[in-house]
């Protein structure tokens, strides 16, 4: 076992508590006096290299002083802000141990993401502790970068924001940081444009010509019983994936009587796709016309407005079958469907859906809610996210053209990568060139970083001040978790300061943002009740992360704006298609490629694809076929902007006319596990719009593609399809479910078969549930479990060779259909802690064993790695250590070195880090069982239910994994295991598992009349045979 | 409630107030029980006046020269801050009781009383010169578990343990030395051992306490248990269960 921690407390600065921070728990505390901090850390220059690389042996260092609310070796839980995960700002509870965050979990209270975290939030920490962000102030020297002082480069910035033609590039944001942008633009007479890749442009087009109204609305999938997604990514990348996997997992509440119909229309099924009981492969583009003519069907059967009658009359099933490239009668079943479903939503393309025609399918989506009756019910305008606008793909234009024109003087990119981002045709990283002075305020060395003159690098956002409008009422608030690992200070800060370098007499109200942010503060506590004054009510709210307002946020009464009646839909015709048209689409690990420098989402298995560390070209089998490609083959991919060479990936979930290619790799800097990964569809995405709102058109791209004759690799996790019917993920039909249930009698005071796999005399039996109905497969449980236990990245070579380290891995299965077609089921996979393991009694040196709580043990102190216990275990969730990892031995690849500074300083102290020969597998997160051990037995009582949260059933956004003990019959995991839809995983085997599976329920009709499962009746949680077999 | 107040070796809080202002004077009336129940121990004051030296100087010297134990980059003297001064160990190691690790005391905590006293000392001289340079002292370790044991202070020391029992008279060390073997055998003997009164709950008797499932008849666990279901578990003071320590 390799040196983990330096010491007990190996920050020695005192100051990596954050003066002014306030952590959510230990309260009446009298804020921190900041200055006191301050004296001590300037004192200390020398001090500052103690926070540094531990190399100090066997010292014990401390802290020079204690900051408040920290012990060593204690956790101390802080409430924060997140918003540069993905499209929603997410609420934290930040674990921070000896001043160094170590885990993020939800903050509950938070009104997006309700304690939940997405995999990208979980990686988050990786991107605070990457080791090639940017360290120090640098100016370009010829090819490279040379250091210059702060003072250098905040009095040469100043220097450059004097003239006219300054332009400031930030992503969209609210709150403090909006208005400072704001207000610095205005002091300066500069330019701030909101640029985000991914951004909503079309919808509020859209919603502007449909209802008069440019917002976004809240959808409140879990009040549908119908949900309808034309390419809405809302499960992995769209609007609120955190939020909406909540509703959704509401809707799809089966043993509560719901079981919302899901159905997904488009060229490709993302992950969100695969959970849909059905999928319209409707051409690209043509989702207008699927959405047009169901309208049409509902129209017919509730009445509307002639007019819209008028409007929708051309788009029956049979007149748009042609051209969408799907049968009339299915589109015409589920036109049905819609229209006798109690409360249907229909939710419109998100990125990958964004064709040239993008503003017709918002539009026509828009009106299908309309006549269904959502608008109002469960699409409600005025009740969503504040979001800012972001510019559009022709304001990007405008500005690339005046960058190009010598009209910008002066270009501050600050926390987005254009450069990366944006369309190599766009000519962005061209036009950069004519600026005199770029200067970039990133905290990573990406693609505009490279590209700058000069790089003041700001904090991360974990290092940062920070707020955000979430809604109605509502506001998050986030403080800094550590002080700045490197020479950083907060983009907000260097703004600041430059403007007075520019001008001194600039003023914000306050010296730096810390203050400002507080100002504005203020301002909302006058507005506020003011129970508390200022500074209490200051640190409550720090407290709790932000202000929440419990009130249901209020819908704005819409109505069919005249541009509706008007619009111009195109008229069904016959088009066969013909070429094949790309489909480039933002993944959930890397979305718009901010995560690909983070190990953890690299090695993630793509969710769908199941490939790591790489692209690849989607191709549907019978294309693959007639063109003689087979898996792993290197195609290239030519459009009129350019060609790029990937593997192919035979992927039954795209139209035999498309392309498809994940975006967020191919990166050509931004650190050492980005640079060179895999290929950037961007590169070859022609710049053209949707025209009416003039967002960028990633979808719909004409391709040609030729092979190569080159074999690659695409390293791809999941070894078969299907799981041969061997009840590892089982799917049954709904009404068959629903049967089910209904004969299903469970003792509510009687535990479960498998709470008696552990000693008598214990009171704990630990267990889990999975319920597969909910599971969407994003792999949350694979980055948080990473986080907090330690798991290492191993490189695409080694998961090739079968070596990954991942604990718990979401596998993904097909399952037929009876019309041919296939659904699929994400099946989380982890250590089963069987009753009776096959692993233990092959151990020759009692390394694995059974605990008294049931826990299938494993010593890694005992553990002289013979991997027998790995080649008998049935479910193959072992993981044996090659490699003290992550590292290279072999010395190939130096990518995987060793944990780099400051990738270290992530590590959790409470679970070793195993080294070579060592076998390892999911422990039931056995540190958390412990913790609640010892609070419990210092209270003299059992742990209650609720008190041991393994850290995959913490940040599941949907509580498809349930963990408790088993041996309480209330616990709410014992009252899942019971229920009717329980199994094991290969229970044939009599393993008795302490994980209990939950059925899949899908609207779809299975293969073998039987829906899919074939073992009705079969009580496998109370499985007699099991006995035999003792 | 829990034993967490029984941490100190004999001294109150009221005394070391005093014994900070003004040590000195002082020591005759602190004189701790422990130093006085067994003669065999030779106290930095005994020696100083011997040297004539001040004790101060004497316990300097004593740690300087103690030959087990490594060499501190200050001579720190745990033996005269404990006997001479009566501190109690809680006093800078501040939190152990709910903490996995003993806190080592913040350099600020050690200025707190010798901004004050011993400035003609060269050992403090030094330890303000590294205050003043805002750096931490870099302590030799002493105690080192090896990384696969996830040992944890807080339910030790709230089941009543004292911090002696494991780290021995460290009221009689002038520098500290390992004095527990920190083998598994030596932690099995507490662990393995009857419960006591001072424990506030063990396994064994929170199974008694709580209802729990029972186990159907003739109902047997099949998994390989390291030693005979129904017989151990819980029964002993501390869990003997590997994984208790090893995950």
């Amino acid at each position: 076992m390799h040196e983990r921690e330096m010491t007990e407390s190996s920050c020695a600065s005192g100051t990596c508590g954050c003066g002014g921070a306030e952590p959510v728990a230990e309260p009446g505390t009298s804020r921190r006096d900041f200055l006191k901090v301050i004296g001590v850390a300037g004192a200390g220059v020398a001090a500052t290299a103690a926070c540094g690389p531990p190399d100090a042996g066997d010292k014990l260092i401390s802290y020079l002083v204690t900051p408040e609310n920290t012990t060593p070796g204690v956790n101390t839980t802080y409430a924060t802000l997140l918003t540069g995960a993905g499209p929603e700002p997410l609420g934290l509870h930040a674990w921070v141990r000896d001043g160094r965050p170590i885990k993020l979990e939800g903050n509950p209270s938070f009104p997006t993401n309700r304690g939940k975290l997405t995999a990208l939030a979980q990686s988050a920490l990786q991107d605070l502790y990457d080791p090639d962000r940017v360290q120090q102030p640098l100016r370009r020297a010829g090819d490279g970068f040379q250091p210059v002082s702060w003072e250098e480069a905040i009095a040469n910035a100043g220097g450059a924001v004097g003239g006219a033609g300054v332009v400031l590039l930030t992503p969209p944001v609210t709150g403090s940081r909006a208005q400072l942008y704001t207000e610095w633009a205005a002091a300066l007479r500069a330019e701030h444009v909101q640029y985000e890749p991914f951004n909503y442009v079309v919808q509020r087009r859209a919603n502007e010509i449909t209802f008069g109204v440019r917002d976004i609305p809240a959808y409140d999938v879990d009040g549908a019983d119908f949900i309808l997604s034309f390419g809405a990514e809302f499960l992995e990348t769209w609007l609120a994936p955190t939020d909406l996997s909540r509703r959704y997992a509401a809707a799809r509440a089966f043993e509560t009587g719901r079981q919302a119909e899901f159905v997904f229309v488009g060229p490709r099924l993302s992950l969100t796709g695969t959970n849909a009981d059905d999928w319209i492969p409707a051409r690209a583009g043509t989702e207008t016309l699927v959405a047009l003519a169901i309208a049409r069907a509902v129209a017919e059967r509730r009445g509307v407005a002639p007019r819209l009658t008028a409007l929708l009359a051309p788009y029956s099933p049979d007149a748009v079958a042609d051209q969408v490239g799907v049968p009339a009668e299915r589109i015409q079943a589920l036109a049905e469907k819609v229209a006798g479903a109690r409360a249907p939503i229909a939710l419109p393309p998100g990125v990958a859906g964004q064709g040239q025609a993008a503003t017709d399918a918002h539009v026509a989506v828009a009106l299908l809610n309309w006549v269904a009756g959502a608008v109002g019910q469960t699409v409600r305008f005025g009740a969503g996210a504040r979001r800012a606008e972001s510019a559009s793909f022709t304001e990007m234009e405008r500005l690339i053209s005046a960058m190009r024109s010598g009209g910008v003087s002066t270009l501050i990119v600050a926390g987005v990568n254009p450069v990366y981002s944006l369309p190599a045709a766009s000519g962005f990283a061209d036009a950069l060139g004519q600026v005199t002075t770029v200067i970039s305020l990133g905290s990573h060395m990406d693609e505009t970083t490279q590209a700058a003159g000069w790089v003041l690098p700001a904090n991360h956002e974990l290092e940062s001040w920070s707020d955000a409008e979430i809604g109605a009422g509502a506001r998050g608030l986030g403080q800094p978790l550590i002080s700045p690992l490197f020479d950083t200070r907060q983009a907000e800060d260097i703004l600041m300061q430059v403007a007075v370098a520019a001008s001194p007499g600039t003023d914000f109200g306050a010296p730096d943002f810390a203050s400002y942010l507080q100002n504005r503060w203020r301002e909302l506590h006058r507005a506020g009740d003011r129970v508390l004054g200022f500074e209490s009510w200051w640190v409550e709210r720090m407290k709790a992360g932000g202000i929440y307002d419990r009130s249901p946020a209020p819908t704005t009464p819409v109505s069919l704006a005249a541009g509706a009646f008007a619009y111009d839909f195109p008229t069904p015709g016959q088009d066969g298609g013909g070429s094949l048209s790309l489909v480039a689409y933002p993944t959930l690990q890397f979305y718009d490629g901010r995560g690909a420098n983070r190990p953890w989402m690299q090695e993630m298995p793509d969710p769908v694809v199941k490939a790591v560390w790489n692209s690849w070209v989607e191709l549907h089998p019978d294309a693959a076929t007639a063109r003689g490609l087979a898996h792993g083959d290197i195609v290239e991919v030519r459009s009129e902007s350019g060609s790029i060479r990937a593997p192919v990936f035979v992927y039954r979930g795209i139209r035999e006319d498309c392309v498809g290619m994940p975006l967020g790799q191919g990166h050509t800097a931004y650190g050492r596990f980005a640079a060179g990964r895999g290929v950037n569809p961007l590169e070859i995405l022609p710049a053209r719009t949707d025209a009416t709102s003039g967002a960028l058109a990633f979808g719909g791209a004409a391709v040609e593609l030729t092979a190569t004759g080159e074999r690659g690799q695409l390293v791809n996790t999941q070894g078969s399809d299907s799981d041969h019917d061997r009840h590892i993920a089982t799917m049954i039909g709904v009404d068959l479910a629903r049967a089910e249930l209904r004969e299903h009698h469970a003792d509510p005071d009687q535990a479960v078969d498998a709470a008696f796999d552990s000693d008598p005399n214990s009171p704990y039996r630990w267990g889990m549930t999975i319920d597969l109905n909910l599971c969407t497969g994003c792999g949350a449980c694979t980055a948080a479990c990473a986080a907090e236990n330690n798991i290492p990245w191993v490189g695409e070579k080694r998961v090739q060779q079968g070596r990954e380290m991942s604990w718990i891995s979401v596998a993904r299965y097909y399952k037929e259909t009876a019309d041919g077609g296939f659904r699929t089921l994400h099946a989380p996979m982890l250590c089963q802690h069987c009753g009776d393991a096959p692993c233990e009694p092959v151990c020759p040196v009692y390394a694995t064993y059974h605990n008294p709580e049931g826990l299938n043990a494993q010593v890694y102190n005992r553990c002289v790695g013979t991997r027998y216990c790995a080649n008998n275990c049935p479910y193959k969730v072992r993981r044996f250590n090659w490699y003290t990892y992550p590292m290279g031995e072999d010395g190939e690849d130096r990518t995987f070195g060793e944990w780099p500074y400051p990738l270290n300083l992530q590590l959790n102290p409470d679970v070793t880090v195993r080294s070579k020969g060592v076998m390892e597998k999911c422990t039931f997160c056995v540190q958390r069982i412990s913790r609640a051990k010892f609070l419990a037995k210092d209270q003299g009582r059992q742990v209650g239910d609720g008190e041991v949260v393994s850290a995959c059933m913490q940040t599941c956004p949907t509580e498809a994994i349930v963990f408790g003990n088993l041996k309480d019959p209330a616990s709410r995991v014992s009252q899942l295991a019971r229920g009717a839809r329980g199994y094991h995983a290969l229970d044939e085997l009599s393993t008795r598992p302490a994980v209990t599976y939950l059925k899949g329920v899908t609207h779809a009709e299975l293969e073998n009349g039987s829906h899919g499962g074939g073992h009705e009746g079969e009580e496998s949680h109370d499985s007699e045979n099991a006995e035999s077999h003792a | 409630m829990t034993n967490a107040k029984r941490l100190t070796t004999g001294a109150t809080l009221g005394v070391l107030a005093l014994a900070v202002g003004g040590w000195m004077l002082l020591k005759a009336g602190a004189e701790p029980a422990v130093a006085q129940e067994d003669p065999a121990v030779q106290t930095a004051a005994t020696a100083a006046q011997e040297a004539e030296q001040t004790p101060a100087e004497a316990a300097i010297a004593a740690a300087e020269n103690a030959d087990r134990g490594p060499a501190q980059p200050i001579p720190f003297n745990h033996a005269f801050h404990v006997t001479e001064l009566s501190m109690s160990c809680a006093y800078c190691h501040t939190g152990t009781e709910r903490s996995k690790v003993a806190v080592m005391p913040a350099l600020s905590l050690c200025i707190g009383c010798h901004r004050v006293v011993g400035g003609a000392l060269a050992p403090i001289q030094e330890l303000r010169a590294y205050w003043a340079r805002g750096e931490p002292v870099p302590w030799e370790r002493v105690y080192k578990v090896p990384e696969f044991v996830q040992f944890y202070h807080e339910p030790h020391m709230r089941n009543g343990l004292e911090c002696e029992e494991c780290h021995g008279p460290v009221e009689e060390m002038d520098r500290i030395y390992q004095w527990s073997s920190l083998r598994m055998g030596w932690c099995l003997e507490c662990h393995r051992g009857e419960p006591e009164e001072t424990d506030v709950a063990t396994d064994y008797m929170l199974s008694q306490e709580y209802q729990h499932a029972p186990t159907p008849e003739g109902r047997q666990p099949t998994g390989l248990y390291p030693y005979a279901i129904s017989e151990e578990y819980g029964a002993s003071r501390a869990p003997i269960d590997c994984l208790a320590c090893h995950y």
